[in-house]
């Protein structure tokens, strides 16, 4: 028994080894130096490595390019092992916390650094990133990646500076889970709708043609997806959808709709502007000349998704914790006039 | 305002180059009342360069800590503070003529730069940006003086002068240097990486200033550590002082100067 145990009592030693954690430490930073060197010589290949998370550039860029990344697989491993390091020392002060409470500061610290790196990991495994992500106002719209959730632009402004130069875009943005609201915040630089690992950034705004506005026979009417007009024979007018474009041309508004009557089924319509009235519409007299195309705000958003954020949340908090208590400590050793053994 | 603001800063760049030539003749003639001048002088002037600091503070509206001018300017003013620390504390007199010249050739190398207040962009109208950026130039300040204790310490064991601190003290003061720096260095990387939350959605960017501040930290978390390797212990460590200052200052210079980053010294 005794000669199985010893084995296992070095293997645990080198485990919450300090000089292994130099080691460590050190052949990360050579491995992270010399592959950084690469980075601002290979832009092609690194200059968006944070659109995406880790895992995802990773598996792209890494299978295109594996002699200009494998270093960072190799500075992810050691890093790993670093922070395996970390949590055994940290198991190894947890067992012995009677005669080494005194070092909690500096020990917390350590909890941070292997918080934040599972967190890091977590997230660059089953998190996601999403930029470019368009949101009219009035507009609800699946969270990209992630069923069951909906961004709701409420409205959009620019933000302009003393001299009329636009310095921000504001967005009052409400999040839900089904039908429930679940956060709610106005959208602007620096103040993202953030729900535990899901953070939501209005990056800029813009418009979009949403439908058109008509003179004739009924007056100015607009058209857009959800309108509805009254017609002479008592019918109504339904616009179902719109789209500015078709397959071919740019340009060619075209809006998609039905007549209903009572008692009758609905008759659809399809109304390219370029083309002029449909026969069900231009039968019954109506004039539609159209004036002007209508223009929504559109706020433009980045989703970024990361499971490990509250964890890393978590990490960040223990580590200033640990600094307030390891400085602390470090005073308290002087006053006492201990050698500063941190 | 502004002209005072500049008188400020002339005010207190000729404090500490009298103060560095002070240090310097006491280094030769060794009389006291030379280095009591010369601390001083450091005194007066780190009172005109915090005045200085918190007129440009008032007039901006802001911690104008936003381009190579201001930021060498903090870091000088960061690193006379850290000076004064040890030096009220430990009373290292002629050990101060290394870390005065590397202030002065720190706020040297900002007077003949653009030191007009800009209007604050949004991306850095946050209290992080103020807490990211006073915790940073506070651990390159201590890291400075580390580099400079470590230098010191190299020349004392070689020359052992009664001029400098004995060596046990030295190596305890860049111990102290080194893991002070590492905690607000710390600081300055929880604050960054929560600002970087807030502004692009993800807490670390592998632009390479990100990446090599984390280096720079990971350097320093190890020299931490290095102090209970007795191989490590005295030369070793102040060697590990020098290489560290070297890797801070191509992450703040060489990476703002040189390379496209998301911190750039324009």
């Amino acid at each position: 028994m005794s000669r199985f145990r010893h084995p296992l009592k070095d293997f645990w030693k080198l485990c919450c080894s300090l000089k292994l954690a130099i080691v460590l430490a050190t052949l990360a930073t050579l491995t992270a130096f010399g592959g950084s060197l690469l980075m601002p010589s290979r832009p092609w290949i690194f200059a968006d490595m944070d659109s995406v998370n880790l895992g995802e550039w990773l598996a792209r860029q890494g299978r295109l390019h594996p002699g200009a990344t494998w270093w960072i697989r190799l500075y992810g491993v050691l890093l790993l092992l670093l922070g395996l390091n970390t949590a055994c020392c940290i198991a190894d002060w947890l067992v012995h916390l009677r005669a080494r409470w005194r070092k909690s500061g500096e020990y917390l610290i350590h909890l941070g650094f292997v918080l934040l790196l599972v967190a890091y990991l977590w997230g660059s495994l089953a998190g996601f990133r999403v930029a470019g992500e368009a949101l009219a106002v009035g507009e609800t719209r699946p969270v990209p990646r992630l069923p069951g959730h909906y961004l709701r632009l409420h409205a959009v402004e620019p933000i302009l500076g003393p001299s009329g130069r636009p310095m921000d875009v504001r967005g009052d943005l409400s999040l839900l889970r089904g039908e429930t609201v679940v956060a709610k915040t106005s959208v602007r630089t620096n103040h993202p709708l953030i729900w535990k690992g899901l953070t939501v950034l209005g990056v800029s705004f813009d418009q979009r043609n949403d439908g058109f506005r008509f003179n004739g026979s009924l007056g100015t009417v607009e058209l857009r997806p959800g309108s509805r007009i009254p017609l002479p024979d008592g019918g109504e007018l339904r616009i179902l959808d719109y789209r500015p474009n078709d397959d071919v041309r740019v340009f060619n508004p075209i809006f998609f709709g039905e007549i209903r009557r009572p008692g009758q089924n609905p008759e659809p319509v399809r109304y390219a502007l370029r083309e002029g009235l449909p026969p069900a519409l231009a039968r019954l007299g109506l004039d539609l000349r159209p004036l002007a195309p209508l223009q929504q705000p559109v706020s433009i958003l980045t989703v970024h998704y990361d499971p490990g954020l509250p964890l890393a949340f978590g990490g960040a908090l223990a580590m200033t914790l640990g600094i307030l208590l390891a400085i602390g400590s470090f005073y308290r050793k002087r006053i006492r006039e201990d050698r500063p053994l941190l | 305002m502004t002209e005072f603001a500049q008188i400020l800063l002339w005010g207190a760049f000729l404090c500490y180059l009298l103060s560095v030539n002070l240090y310097l003749l006491h280094a030769l003639i060794r009389r006291p009342f030379l280095r009591r001048g010369a601390f001083a002088l450091v005194l007066i002037g780190f009172l005109l360069h915090s005045l200085c600091l918190g007129l440009r503070w008032y007039l901006a509206g802001y911690l104008p800590v936003t381009n190579l001018f201001s930021t060498l300017f903090f870091f000088s003013w960061a690193l006379a503070a850290v000076y004064l620390y040890f030096e009220l504390r430990y009373r290292i007199h002629a050990a101060g003529l290394f870390v005065m010249l590397l202030n002065l050739l720190l706020l040297g190398a900002a007077l003949p730069r653009d030191s007009a207040l800009k209007p604050l962009i949004p991306a850095l109208d946050t209290p992080l940006f103020t807490l990211h950026i006073a915790f940073s130039f506070l651990g390159y300040a201590f890291f400075a003086m580390a580099f400079s204790l470590g230098v010191l310490y190299l020349f004392q064991r070689r020359l052992a002068t009664a001029l400098l601190p004995d060596l046990p003290l030295l190596r305890q003061l860049n111990e102290e240097a080194i893991f002070l720096g590492f905690a607000f260095f710390s600081l300055c990387l929880i604050f960054g990486g929560i600002w970087a939350q807030v502004a692009w959605g993800y807490y670390f960017s592998w632009n390479i200033k990100g990446l090599w501040s984390f280096l720079v930290w990971l350097f320093y978390a190890g020299m931490c550590h290095a102090k209970f390797v007795r191989r490590w212990q005295g030369t070793g460590y102040a060697c590990l002082s020098i290489l560290g200052f070297a890797l801070v200052l191509f992450t703040y210079l060489g990476i703002g100067l040189l390379m496209s980053s998301n911190h750039p010294l324009d």
